[in-house]
Parts: structure tokens; sequence; C-alpha cells
């Protein structure tokens, strides 16, 4: 028996509680959060990666000093392996970079020389846009190496996610925001955040369309609020997925093939 | 006696004396402070090269100067280490791992120069520790210490996190590893606080895949002399087959070459210096001399020796030396304490290959105030001799004309 | 008849009147020999590194200077020449482009620096060839050659003839990639350069990074390098204003030499300084010796009504007699002994290294600084020391006078 008037209440609180968690509109919805999330963040980070991708794409770079747009066919397999070949404007047209796991080559036509690039050229941006290397192809995967959270925001359609790097995660930021669409799961916004809380860098991700049989973001802005005025787009013109790709795409030989 | 005689014939002209002392006074301070000036311009600047980062010499592969590559590691490290530990002349040695590599912060990335140390070791040796403004030494294996310069372009504070990429010794892929700064540094250098990083050896080792191999030894020794001298033995016991031992004046020769021309210039100043004073004491003297004229008469009519007239001007001679000297040292001591406060500003100024980070102090040795002063009673004297010669030819008839 | 008199005071103590014009003589020819080595070494150090590197002037965009970046370039280089071509006062000008990159060969690479040249204007106005091994030069601008750093070429294993991969970021955002034959090499540690140092045809250079016809330097050749700093602002304001051009005379483009120089320029000044100090001294004993050995004299001169002025104007007289005495040898031989050191240099027992150049020896100069401004500095400071005893001398009571000594 109960005894004191503490005990009372609590046994109430308690029983009500017990009521709330095993009504069936509220477990249900509890069960859908945290898998979810696991979910959602496996789904961003194979927003363009897939199995197999090969893809047409349109890069347009816009800085303080020069702005210029190129055409890009571009090969991925898995998370690490990448190929991308620039044909226009016609004076860069060929140069080809081949990334695997931690190496990267260029290929330079006119020269006709393959350069296993160096550091310093690695980590910067790529072909001067606001894409790093680690945007195109991911070292670290959000699911496995970012501890995330669901947070709140103005769309109902849409799950908003608050990302922070885990400990042995090697990453610049402090915080990634990202909006994603409840629907189809898509990464409509990530923002980059820097551990003063200033926000460094924001992608978009628009113009969804199905292409090569997959419903993807045709369309990935970004702008940098550290060097105002810089700003990339990305969009791709035409795409194919998992489709049978052989790894002697990501090869030297192929690098230097003539295109 | 004729000691008491000269300090009289000195305390005469009060006023003569004193101006005369002065001006040779003047003339011994100066020497003596261009001096001091001169040894601590070449303590301060020795110091400053080897004791900010240079060391007072480096151990690297053959070559390894000329050809920076990462894998021209120190040859024998095991042997060479044995062999520092057990001469005598080596005060401290710490190792260096160096690589390049790139640095990413939120806002900006740079190329960098990256220095893993030993954190004990390379506090007795570079003054990394002690030119760290803002936050600690490095303590923890995500530490990094960055230059103040190199802190502003990537805008970073202290506790944020940084990344820094490297291609590994061997297989040459990319490792890129998370860093917290913990410690700004200014070393007053602006390639140093631009371009340069340091972190735990045992870290930097870790993504080069290096092992325990280093590309640098830095040696402090207790006597910098023996670092100057190719012939010292200190050189063949560690110059081992494949490796290059280099002293500080090695590797920034132009450094000695400038201090070796102001030695030269203080040399040139004391002659000139010098001459000027024979010439103010003969002055003095003889005006003395015309002064007492009939006196020097009477004297030599009175049967006085010649030396004994000669003596007495010299002894006058002398007395005005020791009051020169008195003056000149107590001015020398005055301006050189004055000079001290603050030492003579010389930061940022380039000499050489390096850049001055401190000021300059003025050093006053004990050989100072015994050689110099001792070369101005040399001098003092013999700018008697002429005076001294002449005053003892003085006859009573001569005098008797000259004077009203 | 003052004149008389001061003449006659002088001759009168013959051997005490020598002694301080030796010492005045011995001043003068110090100042002007120290002077004159050091204007002399430092103008050789000056004119080395500004005709053979920086020229006297250099026009940049914006605040290159100090910040210097592939796009701070000079935009409109024909309205630039427009106006360097009409200056009456420029003998030559040069352009130049710079940029970083990263030069490939076998299987090593390392980064470099670039500097694109006209090799005709670059010979004309800083003779950048001379420094480069074997007389090679670029054809013309549109050569595609290279010429590298012998470190370099030591880091590649490179002989001439082969052909290096540079590469690096266009002005258009376009990766900048070619391959150039080398042409000829260039010891950069003797010649204070940078070790990491390329040279290439401007145009060459202009098409690999996209630039189109612009440049970031022009390095400027005037009839006097002593008017630098006024050249460069008269310069300055022929500029078209929109251009935001900034002319920098050499001591602003070569700053920490500058200032290097200043302050041991200083040091030397400062020993100077003691120098005439001790002498003025020196003359100032002399003079007062002199007029207080004759205070009878005065005494009996004030007594028989000369008035102070007229003693006062003697003792300096007196002086400015000597003086000038003093000043007509010690130029004669101020003018033959810096002549002497102006053609036969001083040989150091070390030859010196200063910004990366050697220098074997200290050069003198003759020019109307080294022999007027010691004479004239003696010749005031002796006056000035004088000022003192006459007054002292004009000041004299006839009674008091007399009764002495």
């Amino acid at each position: 028996m109960i005894k004191n008037i503490f005990g009372k209440v609590l046994f109430l609180f308690m029983s009500f509680a017990y009521i709330i968690h095993n009504n069936p509109i509220y477990a249900n919805n509890r069960a859908k959060i945290i898998p979810d999330l696991a979910l959602i963040l496996a789904r961003v980070d194979q927003q363009y990666r897939f199995k197999t991708g090969h893809a047409e794409l349109e890069m347009q770079i816009k800085t303080k000093n020069w702005q210029r747009t190129m055409r890009l066919e571009m090969w991925t397999k898995g998370l690490k392996k990448t190929l991308i070949t620039i044909k226009t404007p016609k004076k860069d047209a060929g140069i080809t970079t081949l990334r695997l796991a931690k190496s990267m080559w260029n290929y330079f036509p006119k020269i006709n020389k393959v350069i296993k690039v160096p550091p310093s050229m690695m980590m910067g941006s790529w072909m001067g846009s606001d894409f790093t290397n680690d945007d195109l192809v991911k070292e670290s995967t959000y699911l496995e190496d970012y501890s995330a959270k669901f947070s709140s925001g103005p769309a109902p359609d849409k799950y908003y996610i608050e990302l922070r790097p885990k400990k042995n995660t090697v990453s610049v930021w402090d915080k990634v925001n990202l909006v994603v669409d409840k629907k189809t799961l898509i990464l409509r916004q990530q923002e980059n955040f820097d551990e003063r809380g200033e926000k460094v860098r924001t992608m978009l991700f628009s113009d969804i369309k199905i292409m090569g049989g997959q419903l993807i973001p045709t369309t990935m802005s970004i702008s940098s609020h550290k060097h105002q005025g810089n700003q990339t787009i990305v969009r791709y013109l035409s795409a194919t997925f998992n489709k049978e790709m052989l790894d002697s795409v990501f090869s030297r030989r192929n690098l230097q093939k003539k295109r | 006696m004729i000691s008491k005689i000269g300090l009289r014939n000195v305390l005469r002209n009060k006023r003569r004396s004193f101006l005369s002392a002065l001006a040779i006074g003047i003339g011994l301070a100066s020497l003596i402070i261009a001096d001091g000036f001169l040894i601590g311009m070449r303590e301060s600047v020795i110091k400053i090269v080897t004791e900010t980062y240079l060391g007072h010499a480096q151990i690297h592969s053959m070559g390894y100067r000329e050809n920076p590559e990462p894998e021209n590691f120190v040859k024998n490290l095991p042997e060479i280490t044995t062999k520092l530990n057990s001469l005598q002349e080596i005060q401290a040695w710490a190792t260096r791992i160096i690589s390049v590599g790139m640095i990413k912060s939120p806002s900006n990335m740079q190329n960098v120069e990256i220095i893993g140390i030993d954190k004990l070791k390379e506090s007795k040796i570079s003054k990394i520790k002690k030119v760290i403004v803002k936050g600690k030494y490095l303590e923890h294996a995500q530490d990094i210490l960055i230059g103040r310069r190199l802190a502003e372009k990537l805008d970073l504070k202290l506790g944020e996190k940084i990344v820094l990429t490297v291609a590994q010794v061997f297989s040459g892929e990319l490792t890129q590893e998370l860093f917290k700064l913990s410690g700004i540094f200014q070393f007053g250098v602006k390639e140093q606080d631009a371009g340069m990083v340091f972190i735990l050896d045992s870290r930097l080792a870790e993504m080069l895949q290096s092992h325990n191999r280093v590309q640098e030894v830095v040696i402090k020794l207790h006597d910098l002399k023996n670092s100057e001298s190719k012939s010292h033995p200190l050189w063949r016991k560690l110059e081992f087959q494949g490796n290059e031992f280099e002293s500080w004046s090695d590797l920034v020769p132009s450094v000695l070459a400038v201090l070796s021309m102001s030695d030269q210039s203080v040399g040139i100043i004391a002659t000139l210096l010098l001459f000027i004073v024979l010439l103010g004491i003969l002055n003095t003297l003889f005006m003395s001399i015309f002064e007492r004229m009939y006196e020097f008469g009477v004297l030599q009519a009175l049967g006085t020796r010649k030396l004994m007239v000669f003596k007495m001007i010299l002894s006058e001679a002398l007395w005005l030396g020791l009051f020169s000297l008195v003056i000149g040292s107590v001015l020398s001591v005055l301006v050189s304490l004055m000079m001290n406060i603050n030492g003579v500003s010389y930061a940022g100024i380039e000499m050489g290959e390096i850049t001055l980070t401190g000021p300059i102090y003025v050093v006053m040795t004990l050989k100072q105030f015994i050689y110099y002063p001792l070369l101005l009673i040399l001098f003092t004297l013999l700018a008697a001799i002429y005076p001294g010669i002449h005053a003892t030819k003085i006859t009573l008839a001569e005098a008797m004309k000259k004077s009203l | 008849m003052i004149f008389k008199m001061a003449l006659r005071n002088i001759l009168r103590q013959k051997r005490r009147s020598f002694l301080t014009a030796l010492g005045m003589i011995f001043g003068m020819v110090i100042m002007s020999f120290s002077i004159s080595l050091v204007d002399g070494t430092y103008g050789t150090i000056i004119e080395t590194f500004t005709k053979g590197q920086s020229g006297f002037l250099q026009i940049h965009a914006g605040d290159y200077l100090n910040n210097p970046s592939l796009y701070k370039n000079i935009k409109y280089p024909q309205k630039v020449t427009k106006v360097l071509d009409r200056e009456q006062n420029i003998i030559g000008y040069t352009p130049r482009v710079y940029a970083a990159g990263l030069a490939f060969f076998k299987n090593k690479s390392t980064g470099i620096s670039l500097q694109g040249i006209d090799p005709e204007r670059e010979k004309l106005v800083t003779g950048l060839n001379l420094k480069w091994s074997n007389n090679v030069n670029f054809k013309d601008s549109e050569e595609r050659a290279v010429i590298v750093s012998s470190r370099l070429a030591g880091f590649f294993n490179l002989v001439a003839g082969d052909a290096l991969v540079i590469i690096s970021q266009g002005a258009d955002g376009s990766i900048a990639n070619d391959k150039y034959r080398v042409k000829g090499f260039f010891d950069a540690k003797k010649n204070g350069l940078n070790s990491q140092l390329i040279y290439i045809p401007l145009n060459t250079m202009q098409e690999f990074l996209s630039l189109g016809d612009r440049v970031h330097e022009y390095a400027i050749l005037t009839k006097d390098i002593l008017q630098s700093r006024k050249d460069s602002i008269r310069l300055a304001q022929k500029l078209p204003a929109s251009l935001n051009l900034a002319v920098a005379p050499w001591q602003v483009v070569l700053k920490d030499f500058y200032q290097a120089m200043e302050a041991d320029k200083q040091g030397n000044r400062i020993t100077l300084g003691i120098l005439i100090f001790m002498v003025a001294l020196g003359i100032l004993n002399t003079v007062l010796m002199s007029v207080m050995e004759r205070t009878r004299e005065f005494g009996v001169l004030k007594a028989i009504g000369t008035r102070p002025q007229t003693i006062f104007k003697l003792i300096l007289l007196e002086n400015s007699l000597l003086a000038c005495f003093s000043l007509f040898i010690g130029m004669s031989i101020s003018i033959a002994l810096v002549y002497y050191f102006s053609v036969h240099e001083i040989k150091l027992r070390e030859a010196f290294n200063y910004g990366g150049l050697e220098f074997t020896g200290m050069r003198g100069i003759l020019s109307y600084k080294v022999i007027l401004v010691p004479a004239a500095v003696v010749y005031f400071s002796s006056l000035l020391v004088s000022l003192w005893p006459a007054f002292r001398a004009a000041l004299i009571e006839p009674i008091k006078a007399m009764n002495d000594y």
C-alpha cells in the first residue's frame, strides 16, 4: 500500500505515463523517430553517389576575380572512386581528374601528362569552385562520423537535423544543419558552421527531378559567407545510376584516354 | 715628488685641464662604449640567431638542405643520439621531424612547414615555448602551435579546430588529421610567423609513417666558440657517413660577415679617437708649458737637470691622463647604463638572412676598463715626449724674452 | 685693421695654432673619408639592387606591393605605357608578370615562382640576362622556353632542352598547364634571387595565365636616382586616376634594405658627431687659453676705447681665419683621399653578403656633399665654440684685466 501523499502522486503519475506511453498513437510516432534518422542520413550520404553514377554536369563558378561555366562528365562508384573530365570550355577540354581514396591524379591533354596531385593542390578547392575534394568524394559520412539529432524549423514538410562531428572525425566544421524533405528524403539545404557558431557555407539543393531512374535535386548551389560574392552552381544535365561500371574506369590508363 | 709637481701643474689651470680631460675622457668613453656595443651586438645577434630557432649547430642527411625532401632522413640516428649524449661539449639536443603540408580552417587554407618537436627537448633549445603570445605550449596529442600571422590569415582563435594534411613519406598517400589550436606564437620573423606550425613529433611521425626517423637534429653547446671553427674535433665526432654537421654560421653565413665588418670599423674608429687624443694632449701641454715659460727658464738657470724637467712634463701628462681616465670611465658607465635601460632597438631589421627580433645591449667587460685606459695612458705619455723635450730646451734668456 | 690683428695673433703662437688647425683638418678629413666611404659603398649596393633588379621606380595596381595577388594587375597597360613613353625623365621601363605555380618533371614536383619578362626591355633596364649563365637570353616575348634557377635544376636534374611542366591557376579560373623547354639556368644564391624562381617570356606567361595583355609591374629607370621620391609623386599624378595605380620609389620597394641602411648610417653619424665634438672641445680649450693669456692686452685695448663688439669680432675672426686655413688644407687632402678611394676600392678581408649579393670591397664617392658638409660642420662648430671665449673677452673690465697676470 502506498503510504504517503508523495507516493500516491508518484504512482498516479507513473500510471498515467504508462498509459500514454503505450497508447498506439504515440507509440507509433516514437517508433518512427529514432530509426528514421539513421535512414535519413544514409540517404543523404548517398544522395548523388548510389552504387555507380554517370552524369553530365554544368558548373558555374563566380568569384571576386573571375567567372566561368564548365561542362563536366563524371563517373562515380561507391564513395571513393571518382573520375571527372572537363568538356567545355575548349581551353580546358579534356582535363581529367581521377580520385581514388587518398590519392588524386590530373591528366592534361594539351601536354599529354598525368600528374599526381600533391597535398597542397589536393586540399584546395576543386577547379576554383567552392567545392573541396572532401565534398566531391566524401571521406566521412554523416551516418557514421557525426552525431545527429532532430531540431526544429519553419516548414512542416521538412526534417531539420543538426549534426556535430564525432570526437575523432576530421573536419573543420563544428556544426552542420541539414534540411531534408520528409516525403522524398532528399537533402534540400546544408549549412556549415564554424566553432564560433558563424555560418561559413550554405548549400542549396533544388529542381528535383527524376534522372537516370532516381529522384535527385538537379541543381546544387554553394555560397561562401566568408568570401563574399563567391558562389558555385552545379546542374545535372543528364545522369544514369547503378549501371554496371568496371573498376578499370577508375584507372590511370583510363585517365589518359583521349576523349 | 715629481708626481706632486705634476699634479700641482695640472691643477693650476683647472678649467683648461678639465676641458682637456673632458675631451679625452669622451674619447675614451666612446671607445669603451663602441667596443661594448659591438660586443653586445655580436652577442645579441648570435644569441638571437641561435636561440630563437636555429640552435648552435644542426645535423642533416647530406644534401638535405639543398633538397629538403622528407625522405632524406638523418642517417644512423641511434648512433648519433648515443654520441650526443656522451659528448661533454653538448648542453642539449633535440630532434625535429619536418614536412610540408596543408593547414585548413573554416575560412581559409594554406601550405605550411610542419615541425614535429620533442616538447621537452625542444624547449631547451629554441624559443618556441617562450614566444607563445596566446595560449599554451604543446601538451596533448591534438595540440598545434601556429604563428600569429597565420592565425590571422586563417581567422583562428584558441581552441578551434584545424585540419592538417600531409603526404606519407614512402607511399605518398594523403593523411588528414584534426588538431586544436593550443597556442599562438610570434617569433618576430615574418616567414616563421606566417608559414610554420608545430605539433608533437609523435603525431607527425604517425601521420608521415616515418617510424623513428627524423630530418633534423638541433644542438646546443656549452661554449659557442666550439661551433665556429671547423677544425674543432667536435665536427669529426659528429659527421657520420651520409650526414652533415653544420654550425649556425654555415646556416646563415651572411650574419658572420656583417659582424666582422663591424669589428673592422671599430678598429678604425679607435685609431681615429686616439689620434685626436694625441692632438689634445699636445696642445694642452704646450699651452701649459708656454704659460710657465719663465718658470722653466728659472729652473734651468738653477741647474735643474734636463731629465728632471722632462719627467715633470711627463708627470703632468700622466695626471692629465689619469683624470681623463676617471672622467671617461664614469661617462662610459653612465651612458651604457642609460643605453641598457631599453637596449638599442634593432627589432625588425634584417641582417643578412635573419631578422633581428630584440634590442642590443652594451656589454661592459673588464678588458675594456683595463686595455683601453692603458692604451690611453700609453698614448698620453707618448704624446708628452715632444713637449717634454721642448721644455728641456728652454733657457732663461729665451724665457725672459718671450714673457711680457 | 682687425684683419691684420687677427692674423698677427694667430701667428703669435705658431705651434698652438698649428696644433689646433691640425685638429680641425683631421676632423674634416676623417669626416669626408667616412661619409665618402659610406655613401660610396651604399651607393654601389643601391645601384646594384636598383639597376639590376627593382628599377628606380615601380608601378603597381592598388596595394600589390604589400599584398601581391595574381588578380591585382594593371588592367589597361597601353594607357600606362602611353604616359611612360612621353616622359622625358624616363630612360627605360620594363613590364613584369608574377605568379606562383607547381613545376613537374619526371616524378617530382615542387612549388615555384614564375616571373614573366620582356627580354629586350629587361636587358636595357636591368641587364637581367647578364645574370644568366652562358649568355642565354630569350629570343623574344613569345618564346615557349623558361630559364630556371640552378637549385631547381639540381632538384629535378634538368639539362638544357628538357621539357618542364608548369601548372598554375589562370586569371579566368582555368587550369593553366603547359610544357616549356628549359633554355638556361642562373645562380639564384649569387644574385640574391629566389631559389624557386623561373623566368618566362612575358607574352608566353600572359597566354599561360589567360591574362590578356595585363601585367603586374613596371620597373622604371629614370635619369637621376636621387630624384626618385619626387619622380614617383609626379608620375603618379600623370597616370589616369581611374586605374588606381601606385607608383613607388625604390626606397619603398626595397623597404627592408632601406631601413637597415638608414640604421647603419645613423650609427655612423653618431660616431662622427662624437669625433667633431672632441675636436670642438679641443678648439674651445685653445681659444680660451689664447683669450685668457691676453687678458691684460684686452684690458689695455678696452682702456684705450676699443669697443666690446670689436674685441668680440676679433676673436671670432682669429678663429675664422684659422678655420679657413684648415679648411683649405683639409679640403685639398679630402679631395685627394676620396678621389683615390673612389677609384681604388678597399678590399674587404671577407667578402660580405648583403641581401644575397656579394660585395668584395668598399668604395668611396667624390661628391659635393662629401667635401662641403664636413667643411661646413668643422667651420661652424669651431665658430660656435669660440663664441663664449669671444664673449668673455669682450666683457673684460680694463682695470681688473691690467691688474691680472
